[in-house]
């Protein structure tokens, strides 16, 4: 038995106070024994795993076409430049997050090479997340990397006892995971604690619950593309919650249990089907699946 | 369910989708490896979900990628289509049908290279995880993240016996084990997983086993 290992929120805070270590700690030291790995050949994994995130936001940035669907494209740009502008509403940085989070999804939906985090549909949240810290916090390389074992030891805690996909949990069970994974991140990149990152992420899973999976044509484009960038900056608004030392109530353990038993009440025609929601309006109805044999 | 932090950051992957992109090109994949040389046919059926949405997910050009041997985090992989022309492997698609039963994300691979023939069909699970369900009719069940060996051989008394007494001599952990036959005395399959590569001299006993027909040696897909 790995004396690292947890199941939930509660024992990952024990494993932190008896170590005092934070939540990439755990995770890390963890997947050490797990895999009988060494620590720095895991930082480096992940350091490589952040350097793809990197470069699939920069490369979403410099999209100016439109997907094969025409459903996405080009709109991370057009959220940089208006961050860059004269008067971005509430500063640079908010439109800069979207950005972030829509260039890897843009990506995303032209083939691009992306880190699934959790999963591909939910792939620009902890990306946009930590690149806006590198920017205005100055997050290095091995500190980013260590932050995303924060967002896995929280990801951890939601695996253990829910799904992940669309199909089985709906998009809280993706885009909702995701943001709690990454609010747990900033806060803990940012000199938080643990136990003010494992709020910040109950805060970021309580709001999201709910949201189900219902993109049209079935294109993981809309509205999964300005969700990732919405998102995003929801982790941050978590995070600040967190930081600012208010209690989420509901603890993430909690929260978990609720998202699993939301999940398992959705209806499965809101369950990455396109049998209902957005995919069965008017509008999504002028996209359908395109099937592998049509020309 | 036990989970590494790389299954939750992570796969590395081109998009858009890990069950309907990187789960299909993990399948071309297993089904290349599993011939064991390059193919020069492929007849892809692709079932439910697969044959509803694949081409918008690059589920066909995921396939072929993995049929040419890459990786699901290739730059190259929608580029599949003019790489397979240029590696001499014609291809066609089909949608099929394999009934209410079959998982959603289903795919039958029929290749034929140079001096084989092989039939495959797996499923992709999510997440990029996928498993292989048939081989050349026999049914199977197994994942392609283990070292896994799969041996055709002749259904006669005492073969897994010597398998599995070469396995111990080299002290190989055997995680799963699988014989579906067509019939008694008639032709089987064999699919072993274990905990670590088979060494080439175990594999050069086992392929002398005068009961075996073929004989691949896996390596865990990426």
């Amino acid at each position: 038995m790995n004396s690292w290992d947890y199941s939930t929120a509660t024992e990952l805070l024990a494993l932190c106070d008896q170590h005092n270590c934070s939540l990439a700690d755990v995770a890390l030291r963890r997947e050490a024994a797990e895999c009988g790995r060494p620590e720095a050949e895991l930082l480096a994994k992940m350091d490589n795993h952040y350097r793809v995130m990197r470069d699939s936001v920069r490369s979403g940035l410099a999209l100016r076409e439109r997907s094969a669907s025409g459903l996405s494209g080009g709109d991370a740009a057009k959220h940089a430049a208006y961050a860059a502008g004269p008067v971005p509403l509430l500063g640079p940085h908010l439109a800069r997050t979207a950005a972030y989070g829509f260039a890897v999804l843009e990506f995303n939906a032209q083939f691009g090479r992306i880190v699934a985090t959790p999963t591909a549909g939910s792939a620009g949240i902890v990306p946009a997340c930590l690149l806006m810290l590198e920017d205005t916090a100055g997050l290095t390389e091995p500190a980013a990397a260590r932050a995303l074992f924060t967002a896995a030891a929280i990801g951890l805690v939601i695996g253990r006892r829910a799904p992940f996909s669309g199909a089985q949990g709906g998009c809280q069970a993706e885009v909702g995971s995701a943001s709690c994974m990454a609010a747990a991140a900033i806060v803990e990149a940012t000199g938080g604690t643990p136990r003010q990152a494992a709020e910040a992420a109950a805060y970021a899973l309580m709001n999201t619950l709910g949201l189900v999976c219902d993109p049209i044509g079935g294109y993981v484009e809309v509205p999964c593309v300005s969700r990732n960038g919405m998102f995003a900056v929801h982790s941050f608004l978590a995070a600040t919650m967190a930081l600012a030392d208010t209690r989420c109530v509901v603890p993430l353990d909690d929260v978990v249990l609720a998202m699993r038993d939301i999940g398992r009440r959705m209806p499965r025609a809101l369950k990455e089907t396109a049998q209902g929601g957005l995919a069965t309006t008017p509008t999504g109805l002028l996209f359908p699946p395109q099937p592998v044999t049509a020309g | 369910m036990n989970l590494s932090v790389f299954d939750i950051i992570g796969p590395v992957m081109v998009g858009p989708s890990s069950s309907h992109t990187a789960g299909a090109a993990r399948l071309g994949l297993a089904a290349r490896r599993i011939l064991g040389e390059p193919p020069l046919r492929a007849i892809l059926g692709l079932h439910g979900s697969f044959a509803a949405t694949g081409r918008g997910h690059a589920t066909d050009r995921a396939l072929l990628a993995g049929l040419l041997g890459l990786s699901p985090d290739d730059a190259a992989l929608p580029r599949s289509p003019e790489l397979a022309a240029e590696a001499g492997l014609r291809f066609e698609f089909e949608a099929i049908d394999l009934g209410e039963a079959a998982h959603p994300n289903t795919a039958r691979i029929e290749l034929e290279s140079a001096n084989l023939r092989l039939s495959i069909s797996g499923a992709s699970l999510g997440g990029g995880i996928v498993e292989i369900t048939e081989i050349d009719t026999y049914a199977t069940s197994f994942r392609g993240d283990l070292y896994t060996l799969v041996c055709w051989h002749e259904d006669k008394g005492g073969f897994l016996a010597r398998v599995t007494a070469v396995l111990a001599c080299v002290e190989l952990n055997i995680a799963t084990l699988r014989t579906s036959r067509r019939g008694r005395g008639h032709d089987a399959l064999t699919v072993i997983e274990t905990d670590g590569p088979t060494p080439a001299d175990a594999l050069g006993l086992l392929s002398r086993l005068g009961s075996v027909r073929r004989l691949r040696a896996l390596a865990p897909l990426p």
